[in-house]
């Protein structure tokens, strides 16, 4: 619901569990397979929005650099006719001044954001379980065929404090049955460590290192899986803009559970409850309690 | 994961509404015996002396143990009043006031003895009631407590399957239809219980057996989404711009009283006694801890977000050597890691572990057994100024086990022995020797400990780092030690630049809800003693 949502407005959730379960990886997976359903969804398209973005942002300079052109360059506010234009940060030698150049969505992926690493375009066979994703949803839109072929990190889960292995030995309790054959969670979700040689359409950030297997800065909607995941995943730069679902079970410590109460009561200075939002989501089970806020 | 998230969400919806059976005791005898001893609390806590805040403490130990365990009543309770001497005694050092709470007191510790705690009376009967019935059932309570619900029922025992005694057990516990449960329901503290038994039930009917005046906490059954709004229904709505909480599970009470409900003993009806201590507890310095369970009679008490050195012997575990937080990633199975790191050269004598200890706890022990209130009198006169020294002085009798329970200050050991009157003796050997007798003994158990004595030694962090590295490289050992054993010690390598050896203490439980001076935590401690922090 909120991975093709344009609004500018960031929204938290938190799903309370009666018991520990694989829910974060399955509302990771949904996210994943709505974002197949949408044109342009892809780590190349969401580099060339995050450019945009940021050359609407009045406040601050950023800075590119260029695969092959020398120097640092700043992001201009984007001209009349949508058009984004950098220009080199330093004088050049020559008479016409400092470089000044157009950023096309077809050439983005030659321009990286200063002090980071160049956008990676996983390479990779396209998704081995093409057909999973187009029965995984009753009624859900059908996947672009493009993208089963591209990477993209616009949605991310974030494992568990206890590590990488522990997230993935609970993912890997849930199988989907196609016909005769049989897929796993984490391999639908194609966390890149995961599924090595396909492209990668989730990201996965490790709680209990603070790494992401792949830093983009496109990040729409974060999962995380586990209080602690939840609590480092609020405070993380990398996600300050990312719509955030928590993903806790309640069968723990007095202590860990008010941890969570707090940062909800926190955030309520900043957020309100978005009920129209929860309005909307189908009846959940009983016993699975939800909290949703939107950005006042 | 033991029990599957369909399992647990297809029960919770076959079995809502769930219930809970109250059944509470009354009792005019020991409503005397719970008002009087309060009463003393109360005007012990009044005075500046240590001594009395002590003695305090170990009536609040006592009577949040009668109200939350189904213990027998017995010589027992009468022998808790013991501390305060005879009544004579009790008037002269306390007042009047005192003594005719402590008269009363004892009177109904007596006249209590003739019959059956209620309590464990209810407890019986619900048992064999769901014992006919060929129930699912289980019993929450806390590990120590165990014992006492197993001698109500001597000849029909109860197996260790029917008990759940921590967070972990109850969230690997496959659905049942009953759990008992004797006390209040409190999330921390005398009698606690996870706030899940009401917000992730896992059994359709619970039965609480608890004394009058005992009630459960406000907002037990936490949940951080719905904030405790339980028993409001499916959908639980809110106020105006507050947050619409969906799927909040709803409980029926079903309230029996027992017993003789008219006469309350004192004036009055029964307050409630442990809702009172928590307060007290509150407004004394003290830290919160989380107490880490390391064998049957031993715990480590840590304070809020404490790093701990910590082996996870899980197999294919990232870092399995590493710091991890008590209650979130210290859990249960995992081993403490205990430096027991080289002390420094004390010159001419080099002891075994024990040496020291043996001679100065005995000769402590003999003192304590004969004159404990002169030997208590002269530790303090001392300078050793701590609240609860009696307790303090009884564990340092115990006789050197995984550690030598001992003053956790070096300045208080210091005053201990001269109280003591142990020296070298008068002797060429003694002669040769560098430092005071004191201080041998002190290294030996500042060794037992584990802590880092030489003069100059790094910081602890940076041995930390270092004793990381060496153990990595012992994985294989330590992973093949833990397979098999509790308690362990690995030695290191002499060519290493730590010397001495790492203990591990396997993790029994991990548990919340103490308050604790600081001097306590982070050592190894006897459980007798960590309970009356417990809140």
């Amino acid at each position: 619901m909120w991975a093709n949502t344009e609004s500018v407005a960031r929204r938290i959730a938190v799903v309370s569990m009666p018991c520990e379960s694989a829910a974060a990886g399955l509302i990771a997976l949904g996210a994943m397979r709505r974002r197949l359903a949408l044109d342009d969804a892809n780590d190349s398209f969401s580099h060339f929005q995050r450019i945009e973005r940021l050359a609407d942002m009045k406040e601050g300079e950023t800075f590119l650099r260029h695969n092959t052109l020398k120097g640092r360059f700043a992001l201009e506010s984007r001209d009349p006719r949508g058009f984004v234009w950098v220009r080199g940060a330093h004088t050049a030698s020559g008479k016409n001044g400092p470089l000044r150049t157009v950023i096309l969505p077809s050439h983005s992926n030659e321009w990286r954001f200063d002090g980071e690493a160049p956008i990676q375009n996983i390479e990779g066979t396209g998704l081995p379980d093409g057909s999973f994703y187009g029965e995984l949803i009753q009624g859900a839109l059908p996947a672009i065929q493009s993208n089963l072929g591209t990477s993209d990190s616009g949605i991310c889960l974030a494992g568990r404090v206890a590590g990488e292995s522990v997230s993935k030995n609970i993912l890997d309790s849930i199988r989907f049955q196609s016909h005769d054959r049989v897929a796993a969670l984490p391999n639908l979700l194609t966390v890149q460590r995961w599924s090595p040689g396909t492209i990668s359409r989730t990201t996965f950030f490790n709680t209990r290192t603070g790494q992401i297997d792949r830093s983009t800065g496109c990040t729409r909607v974060v999962v995380a899986d586990g209080d602690g995941a939840f609590l480092r995943v609020i405070e993380a730069a990398e996600f300050r803009h990312s719509n955030v679902v928590g993903v806790v079970h309640r069968v723990l410590e007095r202590d860990r559970l008010e941890s969570i109460g707090i940062k909800i009561a926190e955030l309520a200075q900043w957020y309100a409850p978005d009920n129209d939002l929860l309005n909307q989501l189908p009846p959940a089970p009983g016993g699975i309690t939800i909290s949703t806020l939107k950005r006042r | 994961m033991a029990v599957t998230p369909s399992r647990v969400l297809d029960f919770i919806d076959h079995n809502r509404p769930f219930v809970i059976e109250r059944r509470e005791i009354h009792s005019p005898v020991f409503s005397t015996l719970r008002k009087s001893i309060r009463s003393m609390i109360t005007r012990l806590r009044e005075g500046d002396e240590t001594d009395s805040q002590e003695v305090a403490d170990g009536l609040r130990a006592h009577l949040s143990e009668w109200l939350t365990v189904p213990i027998a009543f017995d010589g027992a309770l009468l022998e808790s009043m013991s501390a305060l001497g005879d009544a004579d005694g009790v008037e002269m050092r306390w007042g009047v006031e005192i003594r005719r709470a402590y008269d009363l007191a004892c009177e109904a510790a007596l006249t209590i003895q003739s019959v059956e705690n209620p309590a464990r009376a209810q407890v019986r009967d619900i048992v064999q009631q769901l014992r006919m019935q060929e129930n699912i059932w289980r019993i929450y309570c806390h590990r120590r407590s165990r014992v006492h619900f197993e001698s109500i029922f001597e000849h029909e025992p109860l197996t260790a399957d029917l008990f759940l005694h921590s967070v972990r057990d109850y969230r690997e516990a496959e659905p049942f239809q009953t759990l008992i449960k004797v006390g209040p329901l409190r999330s921390r503290g005398w009698g606690s219980a996870p706030d899940a038994l009401l917000s992730a039930p896992r059994f359709a009917t619970l039965v609480q057996i608890v004394w009058s005046g005992c009630a459960d906490e406000e907002d037990f059954g936490y949940d951080p989404v719905s904030r405790g709004a339980t028993g409001t229904g499916a959908t639980a709505a809110r106020p105006a711009d507050q947050q619409i909480v969906r799927g909040a599970l709803s409980w029926t009470r079903d309230v029996h009283h027992y017993g003789d409900s008219s006469d309350s003993g004192l004036s009055g009806p029964d307050l409630d006694d442990l809702a009172f201590f928590h307060e007290l507890s509150r407004s004394t310095e003290l830290r919160r801890a989380t107490l880490v369970q390391v064998d049957e009679e031993d715990g480590i008490l840590y304070p809020p977000h404490s790093q701990v050195a910590t082996f996870d012997p899980s197999p294919h575990i990232e870092d399995p050597i590493g710091y991890r937080l008590p209650g979130e990633t210290l859990t249960e199975d995992m081993f403490i890691i205990w430096p027991l790191l080289g002390a420094a050269d004390l010159g001419a004598i080099r002891t075994g572990d024990g040496h020291y200890s043996r001679i100065w706890k005995e000769r402590l022990r003999d003192t304590f057994k004969y004159t404990p209130e002169d030997l208590l009198r002269r530790l303090r006169e001392g300078g050793i100024e701590l609240r609860n020294l009696r307790y303090c002085v009884r564990q340092w009798c115990r006789p050197p086990s995984t550690v030598i329970h001992a003053p956790q200050q070096r300045r208080h050991f210091e005053i201990l022995i001269g109280v003591l009157g142990i020296d070298h003796e008068a002797s060429e050997t003694s002669r040769a020797l560098r430092r005071q007798w004191w201080e041998y003994a002190w290294s030996e158990i500042a060794r037992a400990r584990g802590e880092a004595i030489q003069t100059g030694m790094q910081e602890h962090e940076i041995i930390d780092e270092q004793l990381f590295v060496i153990l990595n490289e012992l994985l294989p050992e330590i992973r093949t030690q833990a397979k098999t054993q509790s308690v362990f010690e690995v030695e290191i390598s002499p060519d290493k630049p730590l010397q001495g050896g790492v203990r591990f203490y396997k993790v029994r439980s991990v548990e919340e809800g103490f308050l604790a001076p600081e001097a306590i935590l982070k050592v190894v401690t006897d459980l007798d003693t960590v309970e009356q922090w417990r809140v």
